[in-house]
């Protein structure tokens, strides 16, 4: 096993240049999520690191070694690709054994070693289909077969969940965390998909347009997210964001138009022109003291409702878990949670202490 | 639904009549009259018709010309099919990777020219090349001092010199073909192997190759079946010579019908012709469904 370590890990098309300069440090043992929307550079990132494309700039290290110039077979990992990328011609065993027979491990080792694999994920029954006679869920197993098979010192992941329907994609992530508890490899997962970042990282990075926005255990990053984009990122329903200004000769309250938030004292706030101030949906109560805004739509989703609601012509979002029924057009009075705001810069995005 | 004007049944067979008609007239329809051409024996002269029975199929198999123009074919199938698919796959092999689209599409098109030509005129032409005497591959021969070459006129030689007119000419179709074959496979395909740790050499064995078989195997029965329809090249190049060392079941056919005029027997011949090709294709086309299934 290995940690993986980036340093300024820059790509470049021509001209066009999406990755810039990424650091990071990835412990050995660690399950580190890359997320963020399509186009952010996450899977270019991991197929960097795998070695499937050349880096345009800055050191890759997996362990000891820099492996900037080393083949991707010789780089001690394996590859869970998001259609599998299983060899159709090759019964389930002669896949997973394939990297073992590309290594000219004996063939007697090869059936001992894709045969304890196999047991680990239950494809003992498998091992002589064809990956067309395998249901998706059975090629998902089995591409996770061929990778652990020959115990390498760092797992990627690339979307591995995105071709499975619902059910079976909280199954496997359950069955790919609880794999990594107990192989404690170090793993990369690549994955647009906030909620299987939250659930199965031990650290996230939430990466856009290239860049690192912020890199955390999944709960920092839900509490403290470093800026509006991470803010947005993380969470569904999405944080609510008000376009405001802050009030007071200290700046001490929030204001948007006729009304005003006060904000949590203790805090220093050098203030500037404009701020954003955003508050996650769980955090705004229903409460015929507060604000009136007025309702849009009210979804009950079984264990909690969800409330769209418009004041001062934004619309925000309520989640809580009582059943409430209001009609549209009706109006309701909200609370913010003062304990449970983030102040945003209105320029640049950042988050205001 | 019912069409307001006749049915999609007969508008179905409307759409298929032209097509129809063409093969109807062009193919189904020599053929058989083939087929009855090689039950009779005409009189030159008179133009009377006699019904001969077996009597043409039985002279053309005892025929020991028929048999070598037999063994010339499958000399040249087996020379031609592996030329023309594994060079093909060869240069696709090598043509397939990362190079600016220009040069691709030059490529290409380089490749392929020659198949666009009339197989006559490419003849003519390497009749030039290949002459004794005045052809430039000699010339380059014996610039390296080398002797020459009866390209044309040596027994042992001239089968060669048209399998080599023949891959030159065809090698750029099998090259598309199995290019084409190539370019689809799935990149992940190709990149978990590399990550498997597999080379060059060895993806192509296990991965590239098996996965584009299907594609090969069509490539040689298609060979196959054109192999056993060759006749211009050899009808311009040596004329079946020297002696008979070149002569095709083709030629065979047509020297049988159109000079000898005996449609009959050329008709035999072509029933013959057409017997080869369907058990050739029938048994590579069991092989292949074996092998694709493995």
């Amino acid at each position: 096993m290995a940690g993986v370590e980036l340093r300024g890990i820059r790509k470049s098309y021509g001209h066009l240049q999406v990755v810039h300069g990424v650091d990071l440090d990835i412990t050995d043992g660690e399950f580190i999520v890359l997320v963020g929307p399509s186009g952010c550079g996450k899977s270019t990132l991991l197929r960097m690191i795998a070695g499937l494309e050349s880096i345009s700039g800055g050191e890759i290290r997996i362990g000891p070694r820099t492996v900037n110039d080393v083949l991707p077979g010789d780089r001690d990992i394996a590859m869970v690709f998001q259609n599998y990328a299983l060899y159709p011609q090759m019964t389930v065993a002669q896949n997973m054994g394939f990297s073992l027979k590309m290594r000219r491990v004996p063939h007697a080792d090869i059936l001992r070693q894709v045969r304890e694999a196999a047991a680990i994920l239950g494809l003992q029954d498998l091992l002589d289909r064809y990956p067309r006679q395998l249901s998706g869920g059975q090629r998902q197993r089995v591409a996770m077969g061929r990778a652990i098979v020959r115990n390498p010192s760092v797992f990627l992941f690339d979307e591995p969940l995105s071709n499975l329907d619902a059910k079976l994609r909280v199954q496997t992530r359950v069955e790919i965390k609880a794999l990594h508890q107990r192989l404690r490899t170090t793993t990369v997962y690549v994955t647009h998909d906030q909620v299987e970042a939250m659930t199965m990282a031990d650290r996230i990075v939430v990466m856009h347009d290239g860049r690192i926005e912020q890199v955390g255990t999944p709960l920092e990053l839900y509490d403290r997210p470093a800026n509006r984009f991470v803010a947005g990122f993380l969470g569904s329903p999405a944080m609510n964001f008000f376009d405001g200004g802050l009030g007071g000769a200290d700046g001490s309250r929030f204001v948007l138009g006729n009304h005003a938030i006060p904000l949590p004292a203790g805090a220093e706030r050098a203030a500037p022109r404009s701020v954003v101030l955003g508050v996650r949906p769980e955090h705004i109560v229903v409460d015929a003291q507060g604000v009136p805004a007025e309702v849009v739509v009210v979804e009950p989703t079984g264990s909690e409702t969800q409330i769209t609601a418009r004041l001062g012509g934004q619309t925000f979002t309520a989640a809580m878990h009582k059943r409430l029924t209001a009609p549209p057009g009706s109006t309701l009075g909200f609370r913010i949670d003062p304990a449970n705001i983030h102040l945003f810069d209105g320029e640049t995005g950042a988050r205001i202490p | 639904m019912r069409s307001p004007f006749m049915s999609e049944r007969a508008s179905a067979y409307l759409f298929l009549a032209p097509g129809f008609i063409l093969y109807l007239l062009m193919a189904l329809v020599p053929a058989l009259a083939t087929l009855a051409f090689s039950l009779t024996e005409v009189d030159r002269f008179t133009w009377g018709i006699s019904f001969a029975g077996a009597d043409n199929l039985l002279f053309v198999l005892s025929d020991r010309r028929f048999w070598t123009a037999f063994g010339n074919t499958f000399t040249f199938i087996a020379m031609a099919v592996a030329g023309n698919v594994g060079l093909g796959l060869l240069l696709a092999v090598l043509i397939d990777r990362q190079m600016p689209r220009a040069v691709l599409y030059f490529l290409r098109l380089a490749f392929f020219l020659p198949v666009l030509v009339a197989t006559a005129l490419v003849s003519l032409v390497w009749q030039l090349l290949y002459s004794t005497d005045l052809g430039i591959l000699n010339y380059y021969l014996n610039e390296l001092h080398l002797p020459s070459v009866s390209w044309l006129t040596n027994s042992r030689v001239a089968m060669v010199s048209i399998v080599i007119l023949d891959v030159w000419k065809h090698v750029g179709f099998f090259m598309i073909i199995q290019l084409a074959a190539l370019q689809g496979i799935p990149r992940s395909l190709v990149e978990a192997g590399e990550l498997d740790g597999a080379g060059f050499w060895q993806i192509f064995r296990y991965i590239k190759l098996p996965y584009i078989l299907p594609v090969v195997l069509f490539c040689v029965t298609y060979a196959t079946i054109t192999g056993l329809q060759v006749f211009d090249s050899i009808r311009i190049l040596t004329q079946g010579g020297p002696g008979d060392a070149t002569i095709s079941l083709v030629m065979y056919m047509y020297e049988e019908a159109f000079g000898a005029q005996d449609i009959g027997v050329g008709s035999a011949a072509a029933f013959i012709l057409l017997a080869a090709i369907a058990v050739t294709t029938l048994v590579q086309w069991r092989i292949g469904r074996r092998m694709v299934a493995q």
